[in-house]
């Protein structure tokens, strides 16, 4: 019995000296890992990060290749085509990406040498960076979860309060904010709307229906759930006159933000710098965000990928995962972009919650926090991507147009489908 | 007798009888043949490559798995290759007619003698062909916006509208807006084509004209009109190739960052065979063998078209 405790207190004690020594020569490991990768890049966050990422892993070297983002699948389409050289990482936007990662080119990330935690990202995220085998091939960096944007002065005119808190109790349904559009309509004789445009309302509402992918595996469009709903509503909003005639990413678009005559906007995380900020900048405590009243929905977002064809795969994945699944690329991340990440480690600590996101230009609302807890409302979540989502989206940009000129929800709803079996002639009904 | 010699410098050396035939002979032949390994390079080599892609199905990605006819099959009975078509003839129709007077009518005053500033002219009617379709995108994206356009605004204020029209969401609205575009972009170009015509004309006729006391539209009608038939066959016919490959206008108008992407603008009512095959190939379904099968499509009924515009135009020229 002597001897045993004397062998466990010399393993325990091996076991202390051995640990940090591992994690120290794991840290040294992780410094020293060495090579050169090569990343297609459209913007310019990856090349600010890289500096930061350089103090962890110095001897990475990252060279960025600058491509359009509305080349961009083409550029890879063509590359693979012609033989020519991929890059280590590939960045896929939220659009193509159905079509993108169910292509048999990339690695799959959630298996050897990989194996990355599933766990440290937010769970509703999984659908958007896996194929439809279900194989994780891509890690999203930005949390693109979304409420809605509204603006305080009208939100006080038309419904007596420009409190988040209390606006959330009142728009508790869809139903409310079909009332209270044409309450707005009548109110202000058609001079202020509660949506923009049928694009942004549609953006609002079509996130919230994310139950069923739109095509099934035995390839039958499978709209009803998702489309149809949100044509409905839509409907409802244009015989209302609730909704303008603004289209989105038109100049005119651009000017409503500071035309004080839209009461809500859609409100996913890049879309507060990148839309509302950046078109309307001169404004402080103009605008609240609020919780969308089945919980947060989904809109856009950037993912990396490597491709099978890279020939420095680990270091890829060591650059990937410095990004997108580490507290010093979140914090990176909220430092350069103001955007939280699906990082959840990152959620326990103060980077979101902290008093300095309190933002005067949102009424020193913690727009942050406030995506955060969208994001983790147990409703939010995200549809099963599908190789067809992009053709889907470009023909019911085509049907929204007849919706906004008053076609009924059913009668777009028939030409959506006929449109896109066109399009897309191997799915059925 | 007069001789000539060499002044300073080596006596150049002579190549052997037999071998300076030979070089002679091979000489031209070099010369033309960069033109040649650009042709089989860039033309000859895609176009067999495509007739070879258009056999399979390959989205660039996957290996091409060889499918026969079937992409060719599919074509017949895809619905919007054959709107693609009718959008072309329509804008056949509503760019060619126009696009031809107002060029011819612009070399016509640009080639008259009493015109001042002639060359400034000249350079600012070829400005627009110069222009990138980028620019153009975004330039006429604004001029028609459906609410804050100055077209509206011009339209509205001469009262010839009542409502604004919504240019990017209207079937017919959307085409006149891409044909006026063309029609701007490139009629300068035709009119330097119909200017190097004019000034080809021998003065001689006119100077007959005049003589015989004719007036300007007698001398238009009678010498100029006719005389110009040869470059109004070929502007008629590249013109209408031109109207074929519509594709830049349209695809910046309805995708480059004024509004949402609408492949084929509304109602597919600008999805021209340029724009399908892109849009097949590059576009969100990725299916390079059939975006293939297309291009052949359109090269047949380009051909087809082509052939019976210039038996039209040519008839009774043989007799």
């Amino acid at each position: 019995m002597k001897m045993m405790n004397r062998a466990s207190l010399w393993l325990c004690v091996a076991v202390l000296c051995a640990v940090p020594v591992i994690a120290a020569l794991a840290a040294d490991d992780a410094k020293n890992q060495k090579g050169e990768i090569t990343e297609w890049v459209w913007g310019d966050y990856e090349q600010k990060g890289a500096s930061e990422f350089n103090n962890y892993y110095p001897n990475i070297k990252v060279n960025y290749v600058v491509i359009p983002s509305s080349n961009y699948t083409q550029k890879l389409q063509t590359t693979a085509a012609s033989g020519g050289d991929m890059p280590d990482v590939a960045n896929l936007e939220m659009t193509p990406r159905g079509m993108l990662v169910n292509l048999d080119i990339w690695e799959r990330l959630d298996a050897a040498p990989y194996n990355m935690n599933k766990g440290d990202l937010v769970p509703w995220a999984l659908p958007l960076i896996s194929n439809e085998k279900g194989e994780v091939v891509s890690v999203q960096i930005d949390n693109c979860v979304g409420g809605y944007t509204y603006n305080r002065a009208l939100a006080k005119k038309y419904f007596g309060t420009d409190d988040p808190a209390a606006l959330e109790k009142i728009f508790t349904s869809w139903d409310v904010y079909i009332q209270k559009g044409k309450e707005i309509h009548d109110k202000s004789n058609g001079k202020n709307y509660l949506f923009g445009g049928v694009d942004d309302a549609f953006m609002a509402i079509f996130g919230l229906y994310t139950k069923d992918a739109l095509v099934t595996p035995d390839k039958k469009l499978n709209l009803d759930s998702s489309y149809l709903p949100s044509y409905k509503i839509i409907e409802k909003l244009v015989k209302d006159k609730s909704v303008g005639k603004y289209n989105e990413w038109t100049p005119a678009w651009n000017s409503s933000f500071s035309s004080d005559t839209v009461a809500f906007f859609p409100g996913p995380s890049w879309f507060l710098t990148w839309a509302i900020k950046a078109n309307d900048k001169k404004s402080t405590g103009k605008y609240g965000l609020i919780t969308p009243p089945t919980g947060g929905y989904s809109w856009g977002g950037t993912a990396y990928a490597i491709p099978k064809a890279s020939k420095n795969k680990l270091q890829a994945w060591t650059y990937i995962k410095w990004f997108t699944m580490s507290l010093e690329g979140s914090k990176c991340f909220m430092k350069n972009e103001a955007t939280p990440t699906l990082y959840k480690p990152a959620y326990a600590t103060d980077l979101y919650s902290t008093d300095a996101n309190k933002d005067p230009y949102f009424g020193g609302q913690n727009v942050m926090q406030k995506l955060i807890e969208i994001g983790q409302n147990p409703n939010t979540k995200a549809r099963p991507m599908t190789k067809y989502d992009n053709a889907i989206s470009d023909t019911n940009s085509m049907i929204l147009q007849d919706l906004g000129k008053g076609m009924s929800a059913d009668a777009a709803f028939e030409k959506l489908k006929t449109e896109i079996l066109k399009k897309l002639p191997e799915l059925s009904k | 007798m007069l001789q000539t010699r060499s002044v300073g410098g080596p006596k150049p050396r002579r190549l052997p009888g037999k071998k300076r035939n030979r070089t002679a002979k091979i000489a031209p032949y070099v010369f033309i043949s960069p033109y040649f390994f650009i042709y089989i390079a860039f033309s000859l080599f895609p176009i067999i490559y495509t007739f070879a892609i258009s056999l399979n199905d390959w989205n660039g990605f996957n290996n091409p798995v060889y499918v026969g006819a079937k992409n060719y099959l599919a074509l017949l009975k895809d619905e919007r290759f054959f709107g693609a078509l009718k959008n072309t003839l329509l804008f056949m129709a509503m760019i060619i007619p126009i696009q031809i007077v107002l060029g011819l009518v612009v070399a016509v005053i640009l080639s008259s003698r009493k015109m001042v500033f002639k060359h400034g002219y000249r350079l600012l009617n070829f400005l627009p062909y110069l222009t990138t379709p980028i620019a153009l995108g975004v330039i006429f994206g604004l001029m028609f916006d459906p609410q804050f356009g100055s077209i509206n605004a011009i339209l509205s204020g001469l009262g010839l509208i009542k409502d604004n029209i919504n240019w990017m969401a209207e079937a017919w609205p959307a085409r006149i807006m891409v044909s006026l575009i063309t029609i701007w972009k490139y009629y300068g170009y035709t009119s330097i084509l119909f200017l190097a015509g004019i000034t080809n004309i021998n003065p001689v006729l006119y100077e007959a004209a005049d003589m015989d006391g004719a007036n300007p539209f007698q001398r238009f009608f009678s010498i100029t009109l006719p005389q110009l038939k040869p470059v109004t066959v070929f502007i008629v016919l590249t013109t209408m190739i031109g109207c074929f490959q519509i594709f830049e206008e349209p695809f910046m108008l309805f995708t480059a960052g004024q509004g949402a992407v609408i492949v084929g603008g509304p109602d597919n009512s600008c999805l021209s065979g340029i724009w399908l095959v892109y849009d097949t190939a590059f576009g969100n379904v990725m299916r390079f063998g059939y975006g293939s099968s297309i291009s052949y499509g359109l090269f047949v009924f380009i051909a087809v078209m082509a052939m019976i515009a210039n038996k039209l135009m040519t008839r009774g020229e043989d007799r």
